[in-house]
């Protein structure tokens, strides 16, 4: 179940750019969503999943083309902000800072263009949330991701 | 500055780029409490990417060894800046994350890792020592052999 956001500036940022959350996705195995520790928030995996559909699968520059790829880091990002939502209850203005961002596209070897793809995701968190979501990140190519998603995003978030 | 770490980089000559900028929409590093998270390094000399193509067919173990000594000069680098320039600073390496760009027969990821692993402690000593994963890859930015992300304690 989507999570109710609370009002605030992330919120009308998201209404703003015509974007609703996936429904948080249950974990595919024996493991949570998140952990919070202090202020920080662990997520585990995300991938271009909207409220149960996959919406992007198969290799990014051969099955996928390299707007396809990013708009499926986009779309991991807006689980993981709905998973963060969830550990925030409902109030996207905690989220202090993007800690670290690594992503990793299913692709072939010689690809090439790892960044434009993890930029859908880092585009969508400032845009959102503005300097504060300005992050350190880890580009990944990788052989294979489970149900042959496009992308995964791992994210860690300090929050208030 | 002067400092312990400074005179350890002097004697080993070993000279740390210059933070090199990000490539994309993103930050060198962030610092939450103690904690310093860099991102990903790549192989770079006087911002030339170095070392490009895949382990096991191009390149060998010790091309590896090499890239990865050159991730984590550019790591260091980083934390310097996130120490205000004095690496004296620098508590603990964390963790760092090794991906290697291979064939899907090579095995030997840890061995190629070790490039940086072995620099930490040359550098650092037993503050240099750290946890770690080393893991086989596709592809990598701009085509490098060896990218390694890492978090550091400072005081």
């Amino acid at each position: 179940m989507a999570i109710a956001l609370k009002p605030g500036r992330a919120t009308e940022r998201l209404k703003a750019l015509g974007v609703t959350l996936p429904n948080p996705a249950t974990p595919a195995g024996n493991y949570l969503p998140w952990v919070r520790s202090g202020s920080l928030v662990f997520l585990s995996g995300q991938g271009p999943i909207r409220d149960g559909a996959f919406v992007y699968v198969g290799k990014v520059g051969t099955d996928l083309s390299v707007a396809d790829g990013n708009a499926a880091a986009r779309l991991s990002a807006e689980n993981a902000v709905a998973h963060l939502a969830a550990a925030c209850e409902g109030d996207l203005d905690r989220m202090r800072r993007v800690v670290k961002f690594v992503g990793f596209v299913n692709t072939n070897p010689g690809f090439g263009q790892l960044p434009k793809v993890l930029d859908g995701a880092s585009d969508f968190l400032t845009d959102i949330f503005g300097a504060t979501a300005k992050h350190p990140r880890c580009a990944i190519g990788v052989a294979m991701l489970p149900s042959n998603l496009a992308f995964a995003a791992d994210l860690i978030f300090e929050t208030a | 500055m002067a400092g312990r770490i400074e005179a350890r980089l002097k004697e080993l000559k070993i000279e740390l780029p210059d933070s090199s900028a990000p490539i994309a929409n993103y930050v060198p590093y962030v610092t939450v409490g103690k904690l310093v998270f860099v991102s990903g390094q790549v192989p770079r000399e006087k911002g030339q990417f170095q070392y490009v193509g895949r382990i096991g067919e191009k390149l060998t173990v010790e091309d590896g060894q090499k890239a990865a000594r050159l991730c984590a000069l550019s790591l260091i680098g980083h934390v310097r800046t996130a120490c205000g320039g004095d690496l004296d600073r620098m508590r603990r390496v964390v963790k760092l994350g090794g991906f290697v760009n291979s064939t899907p027969e090579f095995r030997q990821q840890p061995l190629v890792v070790n490039g940086a692993s072995d620099l930490m402690v040359e550098i650092f000593g037993d503050a240099g020592r750290h946890a770690r994963f080393a893991v086989g890859v596709q592809d990598l930015p701009a085509g490098v052999a060896v990218e390694i992300d890492g978090i550091f304690e400072i005081a």
